[in-house]
């Protein structure tokens, strides 16, 4: 029944084990594809109603476009992520009996909801642009406010998302939770993308934001890597 | 740590709120025989079983393995322990190559292809490799959580309920592994209420009653009718 017994090592680092996981969450959803597609659903219908609720005398209100991007990653976010992690919930276990380091497992779930936030903000950017006649003018510090905010979105929420695995109001909790946590990002998102999207554009002004976001991410993905491991024991 | 030559549980409680799951267990389990706990539903078996793969800690008394306290053990143990529980800890939108795969990786197994096929084969599923997981009957998926199991050759295998849904062959396959187990050494608890699926099997019994463990039996190839008899009297 044994046949021949296979080396086990710790082989391979940190990050090609937080890729393993990040692959594997990526291959799961290619087939099934209802993350990204509830997601972008979800995210598209906000964005339309808003570009009707916020006109004035029929034209869009361009100041609040910023403002509706990050209140759809938000929700659209949390969406994602109870699905994201629901689908974990009968083989963690097995992921945290392996000898891979617990922050490896961590980083490859936030990377896995980090290309799901992105892949949404991909479809709704173009469509927010197309709706309130907007125009961007700082292309790559826009990408980077974009893509800091997803990542405190996603550190966060990840580490609550795989914490609350277990529990029974997992739903109800990861909202709860999550959102005062991540409300700096979202204010911080939002008025960067404003200072950007603005008919005059202040660019300096987004960077003050995108900073805040830097600083937002170093805190919460370090103190997330140091957290994930007692919060995803079983007490 | 090299191979684990023991396990000792000394006193170990395990409180949930205020109810007491485990109330001072101590035993041991050694290489070389098979031990099989049983014990009515309620009585603290899938919490030790929690206990001893190390996803739960106790609330008081210690699990040694070898010399190693289970607090300063953790790490080196994980990928060392195999866990087969109720559910089969398998990605139902990935095949059965895929997820045996990524296992691999995850413990590092060296020449992963090789092994995977190997242990399809071992398990009788070479033909349904690349089925995906969703599609297999229980008894398939049985087979395959065994093999995702025993793929990186733990020293300690936990079982619970193994025999759940499984076909004559299939059982046949099992007991086989567990004598495989056997010989080669490794430390292996079963927990199960098919006591013909492991009739002559057994070398240990434990039976646990309201959180404290009722009966130990130490005898070579326990017989169903024995097991029967040493369970009632115990309960």
């Amino acid at each position: 029944m044994a046949p021949s017994e296979p080396t086990s090592s710790s082989r391979g680092g940190f990050l090609t084990h937080a890729l393993l996981v990040a692959a594997k969450d990526l291959r799961v959803e290619w087939r099934s594809r209802e993350i990204v597609y509830t997601m972008v659903f979800f995210a598209v219908l906000v964005v339309v109603i808003f570009s009707f609720a916020f006109a004035r005398r029929g034209q869009p209100m361009h100041e609040v476009a910023g403002g509706i991007l990050w209140v759809v990653v938000a929700f659209a976010g949390t969406l994602g992520l109870g699905r994201f992690f629901d689908r974990e919930r009968e083989t963690q276990q097995a992921l945290l009996l392996s000898p891979v380091s617990r922050a490896a497992i961590y980083v490859g779930k936030l990377l896995g909801m980090l290309i799901f936030i992105c892949a949404t903000e991909a479809v709704v950017l173009p469509m927010l642009m197309l709706l309130f006649n907007l125009h961007a003018t700082h292309v790559g510090l826009l990408a980077g406010i974009l893509t800091l905010g997803s990542i405190g979105f996603s550190a966060v929420g990840s580490l609550f998302g795989a914490s609350l695995m277990q529990s029974r109001s997992r739903d109800v909790l990861l909202g709860i939770l999550l959102f005062p946590i991540v409300t700096p990002v979202i204010i911080a998102g939002a008025k960067g993308t404003a200072a950007l999207l603005a008919i005059d554009p202040d660019p300096a002004g987004a960077v003050v934001w995108l900073k805040l976001l830097a600083v937002f991410d170093l805190v919460f993905v370090s103190l997330s890597l140091w957290a994930f491991e007692p919060l995803t024991r079983n007490e | 740590m090299s191979k684990i030559p023991k396990v000792t549980l000394k006193e170990v409680r395990k409180v949930f709120g205020r109810q007491p799951a485990l109330a001072g267990v101590s035993f041991e389990l050694t290489p070389d025989r098979i031990s099989l706990l049983m014990g009515p539903n309620g009585a603290g078996k899938s919490t030790l079983l929690g206990i001893l793969s190390t996803l739960s800690p106790p609330t008081s008394g210690q699990v040694l393995y070898g010399e190693k306290d289970h607090r300063s053990a953790e790490r080196e143990l994980r990928g060392r322990i195999g866990l087969l529980s109720h559910n089969a800890m398998l990605y139902d939108r990935m095949t059965c190559r895929e997820n045996l795969m990524f296992f691999a990786r995850l413990h590092g197994v060296d020449r992963p292809a090789e092994h995977v096929a190997r242990w399809l084969e071992q398990v009788q599923m070479t033909d349904a490799a690349d089925k995906v997981v969703g599609q297999l009957s229980r008894g398939m998926l049985q087979r395959l959580a065994l093999a995702r199991v025993l793929l990186p050759d733990p020293d300690l295998l936990l079982l619970d309920e193994p025999f759940t849904g499984l076909d004559r062959d299939a059982v046949a396959l099992l007991r086989r592994a567990l004598q495989g187990m056997r010989q080669a050494g490794k430390i292996t608890l079963v927990v199960t209420h098919d006591v013909e699926a492991v009739d002559g099997l057994c070398d240990h019994l434990l039976v646990l009653k309201h959180g404290h463990l009722a009966h130990e039996l130490a005898q070579s190839d326990l017989r169903s009718s024995q097991i029967q008899e040493h369970y009632h009297g115990a309960i």
